[in-house]
């Protein structure tokens, strides 16, 4: 890990020092991930493209500040958030709080492993509505603290929460009925 | 075996991420507008460019080691990946460096010297693309020869410096 963490300070001071092909290399190494986070967020394949460039020159223009406090796959995670929140309050999308918090947990909506796929997933997450995936996509996989979130999009901790939740019932449900339709069919 | 949404969703993170984006569109777009903001540096900037650069050549400042300066890294990283790959690759950084030497006593022009330098930077970033890959990808036998490649080709530019050098040289001796 550190000849990595070698490799990879050597190609920022060269991108810090305007070499293209090494800031085309760290653009190639980041985008696909932080394109899937823009999608994730925004759920529009060319508003994504357009957030992923503001992203990279966010972080070429402002590399020179990066100093290692995280890594730097969670500096870049950093920006791209910001940049989907940023589009997002420009769209002014609302979270309203839906009340209740039910306890997250195990058990009822248990999966065979083999019977979903990563596929399945992504395509359920994006089909959530706009306000609950937001809040989904920065907890459950970008790992957001709800009290991080409510700071960011302004809302209450329990605004988050139970949008959250929102989304995961809402998830859960659309996973039962895709694994329900991949079953094999009964012979009469 | 059964498994539940948060499980599923941390144990597949990475797969999870199955979209794919224009990419070269997207970074035509990243380096336009970069190439914009360069153009409008203010013209006291440009002048202290200009004249860092004249110092810098009336100096005779020599760069041909620049591909060498800070090689620890980088072998590091492939004595951890491939020890015969690393000890090929240090074998040919000494036979470069060595073959750089005789270019410097041989007594090269300047515009053989800027020629060669932006060669050599230019297979320098070849070099860290194939370390980069090999970093992600493991040690592959293309990435390899393209890391091998990358020292065959600075030779064959020194090699053809110096014969261009030598052969100045003889031009001058003979007349």
């Amino acid at each position: 890990m550190g000849k990595q963490n070698d490799v990879l300070a050597s190609l920022i001071k060269d991108c810090i020092a305007g070499n293209r092909p090494a800031q085309y290399r760290l653009y190639r190494l980041y985008s696909a991930a932080m394109f899937n986070i823009c999608m994730r967020m925004v759920n529009d394949k060319t508003e994504a493209e357009d957030l992923l460039q503001e992203i990279f020159l966010k972080v070429f223009r402002d590399l020179g500040k990066f100093r290692g406090d995280c890594t730097f796959g969670v500096w870049v995670k950093r920006i791209t958030i910001n940049q989907c929140l940023s589009y997002l309050r420009k769209r002014k999308l609302a979270f309203a709080d839906l009340g209740q918090i039910q306890e997250e947990g195990l058990g009822e909506d248990a999966y065979e492993e083999d019977t979903i796929t990563p596929e399945m997933v992504h395509e359920s997450i994006k089909s959530l509505p706009d306000s609950c995936r937001v809040i989904f996509v920065m907890h459950q996989m970008e790992d957001y603290k709800h009290r991080e979130i409510a700071a960011m999009l302004r809302v209450s901790e329990s605004t988050s929460k139970s949008q959250f939740q929102h989304a995961r019932k809402l998830l859960q449900a659309d996973l039962k009925k895709k694994c329900h339709e991949n079953e094999p069919g009964l012979v009469y | 075996m059964k498994t539940n949404l948060d499980s599923y969703i941390d144990k597949y993170r990475d797969r999870l991420d199955i979209e794919r984006p224009d990419e070269e569109r997207v970074w035509k777009g990243i380096t336009a507008r970069m190439d914009q903001r360069k153009r409008i540096l203010p013209g006291w900037y440009r002048v202290a460019a200009s004249i860092l650069l004249v110092i810098a050549v009336g100096t005779g400042i020599i760069l041909l080691q620049r591909s060498h300066r800070d090689p620890t890294a980088g072998q590091q990283l492939l004595a951890g990946i491939s020890p015969e790959l690393a000890r090929q690759d240090s074998a040919c950084r000494i036979t470069v460096i060595q073959k750089l030497k005789t270019v410097k006593e041989a007594g090269i022009s300047r515009d053989q010297r800027q020629f060669l330098q932006s060669e050599l930077d230019r297979l320098d970033n070849q070099y860290l693309e194939y370390l980069a890959d090999i970093q992600i990808l493991g040690d592959q036998p293309k990435i390899a020869g393209g890391i091998l490649r990358c020292h065959e080709k600075k030779l064959r530019i020194i090699d053809k410096t110096l014969y261009e050098i030598n052969k100045t040289k003889c031009n001058e001796n003979h007349y």
